[in-house]
């Protein structure tokens, strides 16, 4: 006992001698909350009372009586811990290392200017601190005036060091232009995203309703889906807003109303706050409000452009999906190969026909592979959807006798893993995870969230796969 | 200055704890402590 309390006061005193070295003023205070953690492990130490303990019979007849797995006991009680947290930039602290005392300044001086870039880094859904980002705004500015300059000095030794001196001056100038404007930037893009989104998230929304999930845990649900990121930073925010800082559901959702850039949103989310506000019924709502915003974008389909937008913008997402390979790498040093002999020895004649031939090369199997992903996606997500809806007809995975093409295998596994006694959330987790595919992923997670909640997972599941069935459907007719 | 008198109160807990651990005297040492630096502690919040 005496040793742990020993150890606190020493740490007392070795905090105590970097506080009175340290200059900083945010690196003062942590210092003092330190001193105050060692306080607390010293009033612990007296404070500590003897734990109940049971013997390993007892504890065993308990687990049985209870019928307690201790696997799951054990898992249980190492969830307690919040393992994840938002944890800053090198950059970032490097900047504020040096910049921190000016920015406060300047956000003492410039108090509109620092309050806009607030707003917009909250809209822009960038995850910094707007002190952090104004200290790398003045940092980065400062470097490249430095850095700018002694270049330029370099450069043009030979004419004037006035035009090496104004180098620096104008990347300095150019990069703080760069960093006001950025989450301006940010902003309209997520912005754009949403707004694009924005059927799908309230037909999404309306599926997690329909499974009689109500008020927080429809958010929580929705954080799970693996499309729209930036309705995810929204949903992240309600969930965060009521179970950290306490607020009511109306409230939290107001809040994050008015940092959501898209009108649309803001206003659904508005809606919504209103509708639970009153205890009207959210579920019908939801799917009036998706049957006439699914309605009006199949008329919007009609625009030919649109289509081929969404077509690329979704087969931009399945080649990030795509893995590298040997035979990629093979191909780019033959494309590069025919590029550097194309570049020393043909003549003009030939030049263009063979460079475009080896970009061909380069890209081919890349392109071949995104084609083949995009296929297996299609059919492994209509097979889905199929054995989804023999889920719900069945309500039991034992009962499955179907086979589902491409999905069948994985399909299997399944049944044969709830067979052998896996829980249910595992093993669906696990089908999930085997498929790769991002809507099977997003339809289980949602729809196991759901049933934390006390939803019925397989009515869930074919809701929720359903409405994304419906986006997939709509955004790639072309 | 309150630092100071912070690392001396640190020290006689140590002290304490060597010769006699006297539960009562460390816990009134610690929280004279805590008090000071809660008081520091509002020069720089």
């Amino acid at each position: 006992m005496s040793e742990q309390i020993k150890d606190a006061a020493n740490n007392i005193i070795r905090i105590g001698d970097k506080f009175e070295k340290e200059t900083f003023r945010y690196r003062k205070l942590f210092l003092l909350n330190q001193i105050l953690l060692e306080i607390e492990k010293i009033e612990n130490v007296f404070a500590k009372k003897k734990e109940h303990t049971v013997s390993w019979t007892e504890r065993k007849r308990l687990l049985r009586e209870l019928r307690i797995d201790p696997v799951h006991l054990e898992e249980a009680m190492e969830h307690k811990d919040i393992k994840e947290f938002y944890n800053g930039s090198m950059y970032g602290k490097i900047a504020n290392f040096f910049f921190e005392p000016i920015t406060k300044k300047v956000m003492h001086i410039f108090p509109q200017f620092t309050d806009r870039m607030h707003q917009q880094l909250m809209s822009s859904g960038m995850q910094i601190l707007s002190n952090t980002y104004l200290s790398m705004l003045l940092f980065t500015s400062f470097l490249l005036l430095f850095v700018g300059s002694s270049l330029g000095v370099v450069i043009f030794y030979a004419t004037s060091y006035a035009a090496g001196f104004f180098l620096g001056f104008v990347l300095a100038i150019i990069s703080m232009l760069a960093f006001s404007l950025y989450p301006v930037y940010a902003t309209m893009q997520r912005k754009k995203d949403l707004k694009k989104e924005y059927p799908f998230i309230v037909t999404h929304l309306a599926a997690i309703a329909s499974t009689d999930i109500r008020s927080l845990p429809m958010f929580k649900a929705l954080m799970k889906t693996k499309y729209s990121k930036s309705i995810l930073l929204d949903a992240n925010r309600v969930v965060n807003y009521v179970t950290i800082f306490g607020y009511s559901l109306p409230d939290s959702l107001k809040m994050t109303a008015a940092n959501v850039p898209a009108k649309e949103i803001c206003d659904l989310l508005i809606e919504l706050a209103q509708k639970i506000d009153a205890g009207e019924d959210v579920k019908s709502y939801l799917n009036r409000k998706a049957r006439t915003l699914i309605a009006k974008y199949r008329t919007k389909k009609a625009q030919k452009v649109l289509g081929y937008t969404n077509a690329y913008r979704e087969t931009a997402t399945v080649m990030k999906q795509l893995h590298f390979k040997g035979i990629y790498g093979l191909a780019i040093l033959i494309a590069t190969s025919i590029i550097v002999l194309d570049i020393l020895y043909l003549t003009n004649g030939i030049f263009l026909p063979v460079l475009i031939g080896a970009v061909c090369i380069g890209w081919s199997p890349v392109v071949i592979d995104t084609y083949r992903s995009f296929e297996k996606n299609r059919k492994m997500e209509v097979e889905f959807f199929h054995f989804v809806h023999d889920l719900k007809k069945t309500q039991s995975l034992l009962k499955i006798t179907k086979t589902y093409g491409t999905l069948d295998h994985y399909v299997k596994k399944l049944i044969n893993q709830y067979r052998i006694s896996i829980p249910l959330e595992q093993a669906m987790e696990t089908f999930a995870l085997d498929t790769e595919n991002m809507l099977i992923q997003g339809a289980v997670a949602t729809a196991l969230e759901t049933k934390k909640h006390g939803a019925n997972i397989f009515d869930a599941l074919d809701q929720v796969t359903t409405s994304k069935m419906t986006r997939h459907v709509l955004i790639l007719r072309v | 200055m309150s630092i100071a008198v912070i690392k001396q109160q640190a020290q006689a807990i140590i002290d304490i704890s060597y010769k006699e651990n006297d539960k009562d005297t460390i816990l009134h040492l610690a929280k004279t402590i805590k008090d000071k630096v809660l008081e520091e502690r509002k020069k720089y919040v």
